[in-house]
């Protein structure tokens, strides 16, 4: 079976048959959308479990023949539909996959012009499961800029008051990144070989072995002459593909479209755009950046390093003293995608298992934040901190449920949160003695951004939940403020008990990232080393 | 003796010459039937439907030429040359009067002001674009380009609102006449030096090392501006946004495609009497490298459209300044001058005909049925006609260069070719121009995905009153759209096509 296949083109099937629905049937199009999500997650389950009996390498695979051209003196244009997953990616595909059946219940609050949201939605999570997917670059990229035009519309047409600001910004700063994004695939294509066919190839695979490469092409590890403007092409290209992910991610100083899409995007938007498309950002840099280029990933890891530091602490800072609940929480996504950073750049098995770790927990707990925040901006419109005060009178149920994903995501031991950071700062603090990429500080400034980061959380929680019961909006909100609903805790229950889980059994996650990981990290310190010495022979910087 | 020898075999070529315009005479047989029924049939009905047969039979018999075995047919002494690349920019040009015809007959203006002449001088206007695609001889390009530029002011002027057609056809014919006097001073400069006027004479090449390099290189400038005043690159630019606003944008189905076209066929005939060696060697031409000449231009035209872009109210400027930048992607196709480049610049044409034939047909639909003619009339349009709107969200995701559409697998040619000229010549202006062209998709999205948030985010500002005709939308805009995406998807088969015609 093309399991993977079936991942991505389901969702499409059912937005075509959407689409020939008549208005009047817009009571079902939840259900499909949800009933799609639970089948995917189930699909994506079993290829967990499969995986899971035998975790090496790629599995699943399929692959052929999409675009294959002889162009004379050009060579054969090779576009693969080339599909697989390892232990990076298959945790990520079903987090997605859960995540994108949890917004979908989340889409209740949808009311204007459902058939479009949902063909929509259905588009971008096709896109989001062909991204995980592919291993063909080409492939890979026409799914990442896929995602950009439904998530452009469903942040622009069902978000807040400033959605088109907040719309366009998200979709020019990710075009930004993936136009440089196509010319270095331009690049890496006209210098990499298929060993077996001898053609040019997208192949991200062949990419990542310097053996690939024709001798004096310009991302070639062995030409003396790859320089542009003096500078290394190869670090270049690097640079060019962190920046694209990096804005996906994303970290400072390329995170202002993110506060902005967050506080516009309806509740479902924001738990996709936090549960799914920033980890893609983080897989994009283990899977491409690092994959392609190992050299220039050890090269640069101090800076990278740093970014990932002050991200952590200068998302946890402007938490701090944002005003709006969901502002905070989008700036305290910035702070925890900041320790995912931080473990891909010290490479060591502990940083970068903890960073998918950190990536998959926060899927699941941001996806919680946002629902909570979106519960209470359904009853009452709004989401100020200082509007609120001593919610768990009326509301008790759902305050418990705020304690759950708060404590989870300032690290308190037992929850999932607790194991990402712990391990990201292991990493990052035994790097210095592994590897000697990240000094030791790294992982002291990252502690203080766990301590910032338990400050607004306890904070708020002081603020807007304990106390006497205190409204802005006085006795109206007295009664709009009711506790949870039924389909709020079906959202809510699965989601807490994965975080406990998650912290309890760490394993579940590591058993299936463990063995892609330590190969990885293994490959590419050795290739990095062995391409780093040869360049600085050739290339004399 | 001899002299009568000579003219006998030129009789003989000339009289093999005449079978290889067969297209070219089954549209001046339409043409002149369409005006004879129009001396006694007023408003027939009939005129439109026997022109696009009419173009429909010359685009067959063009197509045939196709399977001629010998290629580089030149005809008339090499005043014309026929070739697979030449058909493909005829089949291109036919297939743009074809949209253009077909979709003026739904056009409630022309049906109202009952102008024949809208009708029949389409063919007779095709054979002037056919012509300069064919041209390979100095004074033929020079005729067929005075033809088609003819028509150009023609059908501006009659075009529908009258009150700015005028102004637009003046500053259209001003603007034209200044490009071909600069056009036809080249020419004669080049002329004075090799005494010659045949591209592929092989005097015409060698006789320009001999001549002093500041004049051959003002001469070819000089040729270069007639060949961007008809693609609008800058800076012969500026006439383009007035016609486009003075004119309707059903006539813009044509006239911002098929001049362009043809200006690009003409031009790649142009360079193709230099080789490739000569056309970026340094040593040879020190003072006139084509290479940078064109990244300079490309660059220059892709920066200057887009950014003036932006600013536009009025929807068809900002179309014309769209078109300007487009024209920039489209030179990144010559300026190696390889074969790639070539099937690079010939899919961007296909995937330019069907992108902005659909964009104008749904401006002219919004024309028609909301009076939407600045960016502010589009406002909550998809409450009023939601599927124009749709689609016309797909052809701008094209344009731009978005995948999965034909604009994004068409734009990646373009970026792969460049870049391969790049690497064998390595002149810094290429990587330049690619750098701007990627700029330049950037800003694309914001300006046209203004429209789109106009018409999808903001509420409607008046309400007009109109029945919806969605007609057209159904039989001609969504085929179209459907190409779009089926060639972005599977572009294969296409650009296979034209690599196997030009190979």
């Amino acid at each position: 079976m093309n399991w993977l296949s079936i991942l991505i083109f389901l969702p499409i099937a059912a937005a075509l048959v959407l689409l020939l629905m008549p208005k009047g049937a817009a009571k079902v199009f939840r259900p499909v959308a949800i009933t799609i999500g639970v089948v995917q997650t189930i699909i994506a389950g079993i290829l967990y479990v499969k995986y899971l009996s035998n975790p090496q390498g790629y599995q699943f695979v399929e692959r052929y023949d999409w675009i294959n051209l002889n162009l004379g003196t050009f060579g054969r244009l090779n576009i693969d539909y080339f599909l697989a997953v390892d232990g990076l990616s298959l945790g990520l595909l079903l987090l997605s996959a859960f995540v994108m059946t949890i917004a979908a219940i989340a889409s209740s609050e949808i009311q204007k012009d459902p058939k479009a949201y949902y063909t929509l939605f259905l588009l971008l999570s096709a896109a989001i499961m062909g991204v995980f997917c592919a291993l063909d670059f080409f492939l890979f990229y026409v799914f990442y800029e896929l995602m950009l035009l439904p998530m452009y519309f469903l942040i622009g047409m069902w978000g807040g008051p400033n959605r088109e600001y907040a719309a366009i910004k998200f979709f020019l700063y990710t075009l930004f990144g993936s136009i440089f994004m196509l010319l270095v695939m331009i690049g890496l294509y006209f210098s990499v070989i298929d060993p077996i066919t001898g053609e040019h190839t997208f192949n991200m695979l062949y990419m990542m072995d310097a053996a690939n490469y024709t001798k004096d092409s310009y991302f070639s590890i062995f030409s003396s002459d790859a320089l542009l403007f003096n500078y290394p092409v190869r670090f270049l290209g690097f640079i060019v593909l962190f920046i694209a992910f990096a804005i996906k991610i994303p970290t400072i100083p390329l995170h202002t479209w993110l506060p902005d899409a967050h506080v516009e995007a309806p509740t479902p938007v924001s738990i996709i755009l936090a549960g799914v498309l920033l980890k893609i950002g983080g897989y994009g840099i283990i899977r491409i950046c690092y994959g392609i280029f190992p050299e220039a990933a050890i090269y640069f890891s101090y800076w990278i390093g740093l970014i990932g530091v002050l991200s952590i602490i200068y998302g946890a800072f402007i938490a701090l003293a944002s005003t709006d609940l969901k502002r905070m929480i989008a700036y305290s996504s910035i702070s925890h995608m900041g320790f995912v950073i931080l473990g891909i750049a010290s490479l060591t098995s502990e940083g970068v298992n903890g960073a998918i770790f950190q990536m998959i927990s926060h899927g699941v707990l941001s996806t919680m934040l946002f629902y909570l925040v979106g519960v209470i901006y359904q009853r009452v419109h709004d989401r100020e901190i200082a509007a609120f005060r001593g919610l768990a009178q009326p509301m008790p149920r759902y305050t418990m449920f705020v304690v759950i994903a708060f404590f989870a995501s300032l690290g308190l031991p037992g929850l999932s949160g607790f194991i990402g950071e712990a391990f990201t700062l292991i990493g990052a603090f035994k790097s210095a003695s592994v590897n000697a990429l990240l000094p030791r500080g790294f992982a002291i400034l990252a502690a203080v951004g766990i301590l910032i980061g338990a400050a607004y959380f306890l904070w708020t929680l002081q603020r807007m939940f304990f106390g006497a019961a205190r409204f802005k909006g006085a006795e109206e909100w007295n009664l709009k403020l009711k506790d949870l609903t039924a389909t709020e805790y079906v959202v809510l229950i699965p989601l807490a008990l994965i975080t406990i889980f998650l912290g309890v059994f760490p394993s579940l996650l590591f058993d299936a990232s463990n063995n892609t990981i330590n190969a990885w990290v293994h490959e590419t310190w050795i290739h990095g080393i062995a391409n780093l010495k040869s360049m600085q022979s050739l290339l004399k910087f | 003796m001899e002299w009568y020898l000579k003219l006998q075999t030129l009789i003989e070529s000339n009289n093999i010459s005449w079978k290889f315009l067969l297209p070219e005479y089954v549209l001046l047989l339409f043409f002149l039937l369409g005006l004879v029924i129009d001396l006694f049939v007023k408003h027939s009905k009939l005129l439109p439907i026997l022109m696009l047969a009419g173009l429909a039979v010359s685009g067959y018999f063009t197509f045939l030429q196709i399977s001629i075995p010998n290629q580089n047919q030149q005809l008339f002494n090499g005043m014309l040359l026929l070739n697979n690349k030449t058909i493909i920019f005829k089949l291109l040009l036919t297939l743009v009067s074809f949209i253009f015809l077909l979709y003026s007959l739904t056009d409630q203006r022309v049906k109202q002001r009952r102008i024949a002449e809208y009708f029949y001088l389409v063919p007779l206007f095709l054979i002037a674009l056919n012509m300069l695609c064919m041209s390979s001889h100095l004074i033929s390009i020079y005729m067929s380009l005075e033809m088609v530029s003819l028509f150009s002011y023609g059908y501006v002027a009659l075009a529908i609102n009258e009150k700015r057609n005028a102004e637009a056809a003046m500053k259209y014919i001003l603007f034209g006449l200044l490009a071909s006097a600069l056009l036809l001073y080249g020419i004669s400069l080049l002329y004075g030096f090799s005494g010659t006027l045949l591209l592929l004479d092989p005097n015409f090449l060698a006789a320009f090392a001999k001549a002093p390099m500041p004049i051959i290189a003002l001469s070819l400038t000089l040729i270069l501006a007639g060949f961007l005043f008809k693609i609008a690159a800058v800076p012969f630019h500026f006439y383009a946004p007035d016609v486009y606003q003075g004119t309707s944008a059903t006539t813009l189905v044509l006239l911002s495609i098929a001049p362009k076209i043809a200006g690009y066929a003409m031009f790649a005939n142009f360079l193709s009497c230099f080789s490739f060696q000569i056309f970026n060697q340094q040593l040879f031409w020190p003072m006139y490298n084509w290479e940078t000449t064109l990244s300079v231009i490309a660059s220059v035209t892709i920066i200057l459209g887009s950014f003036v872009a932006i600013s536009q109210t009025n929807i068809k400027r900002l179309m014309a300044y769209a078109g300007i930048a487009q024209s920039g992607f489209l030179l990144m196709g010559l300026i190696g001058y390889t074969a790639i480049g070539l099937v690079a610049l010939l899919n961007y044409l296909f995937a330019y005909v069907l992108m902005t034939s659909a964009a104008f047909m749904l401006i002219s639909y919004f024309e028609q049925q909301h009076e939407a003619f600045d960016l502010a009339d589009y406002k909550g349009l998809v409450r009023k006609s939601p599927m124009a709107a749709i689609l016309l969200v797909i052809v701008f995701a094209s344009l731009i260069g978005l995948p999965p559409f034909i604009g994004f697998t068409g734009k990646f040619l373009l970026f792969s070719a460049s870049y391969q000229a790049y690497l064998s010549s390595a002149n810094p202006s290429v990587l330049f121009t690619i750098f701007t062209a990627a700029i330049g998709s950037i800003i694309s999205l914001f300006y046209y995905f203004k429209i789109v948030r106009n018409m999808f985010m903001r509420e409607e500002t008046w309400v007009k009153v109109s029945s919806e005709e969605q007609g057209v939308l159904y039989f001609l805009v969504l085929p179209i759209v459907i190409a779009i995406i089926y060639f972005g998807i599977l572009p294969s088969g296409i650009i296979a096509y034209i690599q196997s015609l030009i190979a």
